[in-house]
């Protein structure tokens, strides 16, 4: 046996869990290396120093009572008990950790009260098209005007944009558009998604191409109206965009 | 050390069997006296060694027996009563250390290691029985183990104390712990190279 194969089996063999054959090499290893018997010198007084410590007398005394008094329950035992919890409770409680997730709770709680006090001011039976349409799209399919209806008539224009702010869909093309008696549009303002210039005359130019004329003669004396277009198809009058 | 454990355990092993759980079962009181006898100290010693601090030794052992009385029905009989509380002292103990840790990790602050004003408070791992070798220790050597132990991980401290301090075989300690034996072997050993590193400036200084 060498000197590594020693250490490698120092634990076991003074653990007394080596094979007898395994233990007498050991044995016999350690009687004639000085190195290797000091090694173990080392560990036995490592695995000796390190013992067995006993519960004290008067305080097992006292250790007894208390877990017979917990034993014996009766009621007034059970509030003792409670209020011993609560005091470990309140004397374990990490206080910092607490406070952050009282003021997390707490901002959640804000932020969610927030938005369901808007989702409580839209009233959907005003907007009945809105079960009509699609709400799943794609960004790589072709716009084209699949809808257009009128979502909401008002005279005061910040009705108007309270309503259109609350259209819950994400692909419609929400405007505030002045409509002309012979049909032609004078977009007031573009509420959602795209604004560019460009688009915005896109749109113009569809609207103006009168496709939607029929679908809103009712509406054409308001001042202003909310249109929400599904997908605007914007590229048949403007290629290139 | 070795009389002493060696009397706990061969009573341990005498008195447990199936007919002291069984009185437990049936709650019986004298069961249960006797089972506070034959346990409270290795309970009580597993406890101070893995948080030495008597205080929370104490409390830990309160609960383990508290654990022993209101659910020893949960006890299947799959292991020895004797693993089962060693399982329940060691899960409790792992409770206690973990809290301490999230507790007090940024402080830096160690349950054996409070300063010298707590001095007497700290737990002294090492045997207060009057034996000549023992009392040659230096004070400083006796700090520093403590100190190894209490650095050491929990898991290598539990293993290191379940077979140097309790005497039980690799097998029972993997019974314990719920490990492998060679787990077992190499958290002893990776404990004791750490404590024996630790005092490297000791050895053969005389104080050793």
């Amino acid at each position: 046996m060498t000197c590594q194969e020693l250490r490698q089996q120092i634990h076991e063999f003074l653990d007394g869990e080596l094979p007898p054959r395994d233990f007498a090499a050991c044995n016999e290893h350690v009687k004639q290396c000085a190195g290797c018997q000091r090694y173990q010198d080392e560990f036995s007084w490592l695995k000796n120093a390190l013992t067995f410590k006993r519960l004290p007398q008067s305080a097992q005394e006292m250790l007894w009572k208390h877990i017979r008094l917990r034993v014996e329950r009766n009621w007034k035992t059970r509030i003792l008990e409670l209020g011993e919890a609560l005091r470990t409770f309140w004397r374990d409680l990490d206080r910092g950790v607490l406070w952050s997730k009282l003021t997390a709770a707490s901002v959640t709680l804000v932020f969610f009260a927030m938005i369901l006090t808007q989702f409580g001011q839209v009233n959907l039976q005003e907007y009945p098209m809105m079960a009509t349409l699609s709400p799943t799209s794609s960004p790589l399919s072709r716009p084209v005007i699949a809808q257009v209806s009128v979502h909401y008539q008002g005279t005061e224009f910040e009705d108007l944009m309270t309503a259109v702010w609350k259209i819950p869909f994400e692909d419609s093309l929400s405007l505030v558009a002045r409509i002309n008696p012979d049909g032609s549009a004078k977009i007031g303002n573009v509420l959602v998604y795209p604004k560019s210039p460009e688009l915005l005359e896109a749109v113009e130019l569809t609207l103006s191409g009168g496709q939607f004329q029929t679908v809103n003669a009712q509406s054409l004396d308001d001042s202003f109206v909310i249109y929400s277009f599904l997908k605007v198809d914007v590229y048949e009058h403007r290629r290139g965009l | 050390m070795g009389e002493l454990t060696h009397s706990i355990h061969s009573r341990v092993g005498f008195e447990e069997g199936e007919s002291l759980v069984l009185r437990l079962k049936e709650k019986d009181e004298t069961a249960f006296t006797e089972a506070f006898q034959l346990y409270k100290d290795l309970i009580f010693n597993l406890s101070i060694s893995m948080l030495a601090d008597k205080s929370e030794a104490m409390d830990i052992t309160q609960e383990v027996f508290l654990t022993l009385y209101r659910k020893i029905h949960r006890f299947r009989g799959e292991c020895s009563l004797k693993t089962w509380l060693y399982r329940v002292a060691l899960n409790q103990v792992s409770n206690r250390n973990r809290w301490w840790r999230r507790r007090f990790q940024h402080r830096t602050i160690s349950l054996s290691l409070n300063g010298t004003s707590d001095e007497k408070k700290t737990v002294d791992l090492i045997s207060d029985h009057p034996q000549p070798d023992r009392q040659l220790l230096s004070l400083e050597v006796r700090k520093a183990l403590r100190e190894g132990m209490d650095q050491l991980p929990f898991e290598q401290r539990a293993a290191v104390t379940l077979r140097d301090m309790h005497e039980l075989s690799y097998q029972e300690i993997s019974d314990i712990l719920g490990v492998h034996v060679g787990t077992v072997k190499s958290r002893i050993a990776r404990g004791r190279n750490s404590l024996r590193a630790l005092l490297n400036p000791y050895w053969g200084r005389g104080a050793v």
